[in-house]
């Protein structure tokens, strides 16, 4: 039996920072890297079994979930289990997280190869277009107008997109991959000088990995992919900068700068964050800084850009986060108090339920989370008590679990499934030292004595419910899995019905058109039509849109905001944007389709019907009749 | 004090990228790959050198690096905004290029290339590489598998489109575009103002096809032009899409028509 070790830091590398790049020199004068080309050669494995089921779900073909997270897992658990070890070197545990990180992101870019289909991706490619359009920033966003006045991430993608002269996908697929790198090794470093522990770093990077909106939220083409790593970036330079080494201070101080100006310009949610916890790092002793250096220059720089950012660039801001954050508490106020329903957890928008397996494996996932909390912020708290970093990510990660009860508020589950993105930084601290804590646990010893296989197997299942329970809970199969987007029928490629209609309208009807169509059609006429569109729910597009009865407050609303033409959809997938930008796998069904009313209503009162898809149908409204529609 | 061949390099290499993304075509791999290597390594690099030169541990330079390059492009595109220069490629090669020689020359001059620690390249064992290699070779097999089009599934019905086209001469053409998976037999009728003026023989359109039949010129000012597509080989000739168009003379693009006045 072996004695339990004071602290975890004990028993940990602490690297210097002027030892030798470990890893690198090797006697016989050749590039050592460990396991680093075994565990390439399993996540390319576990790529191409990923690929391999994308390929059997776009075409229709049996047993594509199974493959899908066999492939997953065969890349997340190689290297996990190597991260945990004591004998990596440093180098070695960061290509790791770095292959990691880009394998991952590949899983993301390969359910979606032709083109972008989540919902903001389009929102942003337009602003993209519209900067290579008008050789200027600040344009205009029609579904979301608080976008343009972030154009962090549109500015680079613009940049690369008419200096490579490459299409805009493939400029933003760049850009979001250069974003996920940069990611991987801020966390890798910030971690580790938190913690000085490169097993902890390791560890805990992976563990963000296994976050819930890692693998799709955090790699689409939306602004807060690339703000979080610049966000990260920030909070490793603050902690350099303040460090006792002060021949390197200055540096990362401008860097710091730097950073905190670049996220301020990128995402709003994240400044706001970054504001939040530069600002209670300055609320922390001052003793527990090395030579009493407070990030208060950095805590000052933040606050100042971020309110100006908003008052005079940004203030549509508030407009728009403001309902959301105050619809989200009040409704957690009424839930709480029995006032109004709970919201059923694995449901689709649509109403679909998950099947039992993911119940089990999401709820499997917070119970893995809440049970190791207790021993890592042990640990936190006994090694790192007096690091103001590792204490704010220590209640970060308490924070986590409150978020948890909200996802049951219909009005808050989406701000307390996004605001895990930031405080799951924490959780994944807290997760890498339960692990280490559990591996020198004197209660656990028989254990690992007696049935060290056992112990690893527990282990390892409990990172494997980790990862598919978040992803689970925030994805439906159709979400995760690949749908027929690009089909080759005959020698042709054939793209989607919203695609056809959208370049349609942009050859026919000319760029620019005031257009009215369900949340997916709009997102393909903005992008592929250049068209300006109106949609969801503010004007009530989407009741326009689908009531059988044409009304004339409806008519009113339309011709208040001067739009011609709508586009009609009979699948009522179109209101979805994870669902609705592909072919429906079989004819719709009544339970698939709004009524045939609701498609012809606006002809009934004299529109023109000007294009005839089939499913998707689109309106001239110059002739409707205002005395025709419903008082 | 003469610049040292090390200190050169970013400078010359940014030259270089600047160039090939102002004289090569767009679309070429050369040109994607100096563009990337312009908007998303150099200036990091060149910041980089000027503001760590301390900082002697691989992951920190690449991270800054990376990240630097991406937050000089988001500030930059910001300031040039603002005192509005045109966000072309010329005016972001220019940009970049003098970024990088100028952060190269403040690293020069703050840490000299003697003093710096100097890089070495060493090759890995062949069985490490091999490993690598295949899997680079995995990796490339999926990604030519995850990106090429496949059949649909079983079920899936496709698209159709049919509409109307002015074409300013009092004339309209009809267009019918498939989007099915399979080849399907088709006629397609055109009516003004109620009254037949097109009856197409019967066509096959293969998946991707267009088909157009033309009306032609005079047709009245204000003809309220349909066209009906039917299917054939279901049995029964079925309607299958309709379309309508109102000639000019009908009035311009517009909103919804006004409402009467409130009672």
């Amino acid at each position: 039996m072996t004695a339990e070790p004071p602290s975890l830091v004990a028993d940990l590398s602490v690297p210097r920072r002027d030892a030798p790049v470990e890893g690198v020199a090797g006697a016989d004068s050749r590039l050592r890297l460990g396991r680093l080309p075994l565990l390439t050669l399993a996540t390319a494995c576990g790529v191409a079994l990923v690929s391999v089921s994308y390929a059997l779900s776009r075409s229709g073909g049996a047993h594509a979930e199974p493959l899908f997270w066999l492939g997953l897992l065969g890349i997340f658990l190689p290297i996990l289990v190597r991260l945990a070890s004591s004998e990596a070197p440093r180098n070695e545990r960061v290509a790791l997280v770095v292959l990691l990180g880009a394998a991952l992101y590949l899983v993301k870019v390969l359910r979606d190869p032709f083109a972008f289909t989540y919902g903001d991706e389009l929102i942003h490619q337009h602003n993209v277009l519209q900067i290579l359009h008008s050789q200027a920033l600040f344009g205009s966003n029609p579904i979301l107008p608080v976008t343009p006045s972030y154009p962090g991430l549109e500015a680079v993608t613009a940049t690369l997109t008419s200096a490579g002269g490459m299409s805009t996908f493939a400029a933003g697929l760049i850009v979001v991959g250069v974003a996920r790198i940069i990611l991987m090794l801020a966390f890798f470093l910030l971690y580790e000088e938190i913690t000085k522990s490169v097993r902890v770093a390791g560890l805990a990077t992976a563990f963000y990995a296994a976050s819930p909106h890692f693998l799709f939220f955090i790699a689409d083409f939306s602004y807060e992919s690339l703000a979080l790593p610049f966000a990260i970036l920030a909070m490793l330079a603050v902690v350099r900068a303040r460090s006792q080494f002060s021949a390197v201070r200055p540096g990362w101080g401008i860097v710091a700068i730097a950073a905190i100006l670049a996220v301020v310009v990128t995402h709003h949610m994240t400044s706001y964050a970054l504001v939040a916890l530069l600002v209670a790092l300055c609320l922390m002793p001052p003793t527990w800084w090395p030579a009493r250096r407070w990030p208060w220059v950095f805590a000052a720089t933040a606050v100042a850009a971020t309110a100006a950012w908003l008052f005079f660039v940004a203030s549509n801001t508030v407009g728009y986060l403001s309902p959301v954050i105050t619809h989200a508490i009040s409704d957690t106020f009424r839930t709480a108090a029995g006032e109004s329903t709970t919201r059923d957890l694995f449901s689709s928008p649509t109403g679909q339920v998950a099947p039992t397996w993911e119940h089990v494996v999401g709820v499997g996932a917070a119970v893995v989370v809440v049970a190791a909390l207790p021993i890592g912020l042990r640990a936190l708290w006994r090694d790192y008590g007096k690091q103001p970093v590792a204490v704010l990510l220590g209640c970060a990660s308490v924070a986590y679990v409150g978020t948890l009860g909200a996802r049951l508020v219909p009005a808050a589950w989406e701000t307390a499934v996004r605001a895990s993105e930031f405080l799951f930084i924490g959780v994944a601290l807290v997760l890498a030292l339960a692990v280490l804590e559990g591996q020198h646990w004197k209660r656990l010893d028989w254990l690992w004595v007696w049935a060290p296989g056992v112990a690893r197997i527990v282990g390892l299942a409990a990172a494997a419910v980790l990862l598919a329970g978040g992803i689970v809970s925030t994805t439906t199969q159709a979400g995760r899995l690949a749908e027929p987007y690009r089909l080759a029928v005959a020698g042709v490629d054939i793209n989607p019905p919203g695609v056809a209609v959208a370049r349609w309208a942009r050859d026919v009807l000319g760029p620019g058109q005031r257009i009215a169509a369900e949340d997916a059609d709009a997102r393909f006429l903005l992008v592929y039509g250049r068209e300006h569109v109106f949609t969801s729910t503010n004007p009530p597009i989407r009741t326009i849109l689908q009531t059988p009865k044409l009304y004339r407050w409806q008519l009113d609303t339309l011709r208040q905001h001067r739009i011609r033409y709508v586009v009609i959809d009979a699948s009522r997938a179109s209101q979805d944007v994870s669902t609705g930008f592909y072919f429906p796998r079989q004819a719709l069904g009544p339970e698939d389709r709004y009524p045939d009313a609701a498609m012809t209503k606006f002809e009934r009162a004299g529109a023109q019907r000007i294009y005839d898809g089939g499913n998707i149908i689109v309106d001239d409204l110059q002739g409707v009749n205002y005395a025709a529609a419903a008082p | 004090m003469r610049p040292q061949p090390r200190e050169l390099v970013l400078p010359v290499l940014a030259a270089v990228c600047g160039a090939g993304v102002l004289a090569l075509p767009a679309g070429s791999v050369i040109r994607l790959i100096t563009a990337v290597a312009l908007v998303l390594v150099l200036p990091g690099a060149a910041f980089r050198g000027a503001v760590l030169t301390h900082e002697k541990h691989g992951p920190e330079r690449m991270l800054v690096a990376l990240a630097a390059s991406a937050i000089v492009v988001a500030l930059a595109a910001i300031a040039l905004d603002v005192v509005g220069v045109p966000l072309d490629s010329t005016v972001w090669v220019i940009v970049l290029v003098t970024l990088t020689m100028v952060g190269s020359a403040v690293g020069s001059l703050r840490v000299p290339s003697s003093g710096r620690s100097q890089p070495t390249l060493r090759l890995p064992r062949s069985s490490d590489a091999l490993l690598i290699g295949a899997s680079l070779a995995l990796i490339v097999g999926a990604i030519v598998l995850g990106t090429k089009p496949l059949e649909a599934p079983a079920g899936t019905p496709g698209s159709f489109a049919l509409w109307l086209e002015a074409d300013g001469r009092q004339g309209v053409t009809a267009v019918v575009q498939s989007g099915k998976l399979r080849t399907s037999r088709y006629r397609l009728f055109v009516k003004a103002n109620g009254r037949e003026v097109v009856a197409s023989p019967p066509f096959k359109l293969a998946p991707g096809d267009q088909h157009r039949v033309h009306v032609p010129p005079p047709l009245p000012a204000g003809s309220r032009v349909a066209a009906l597509l039917y299917r054939l080989d279901q049995g029964s000739p079925q309607l299958s899409e309709r379309a309508e168009l109102t000639l000019a003379g009908g009035g311009p693009f517009g909103p919804v028509s006004t409402p009467p006045p409130a009672p």
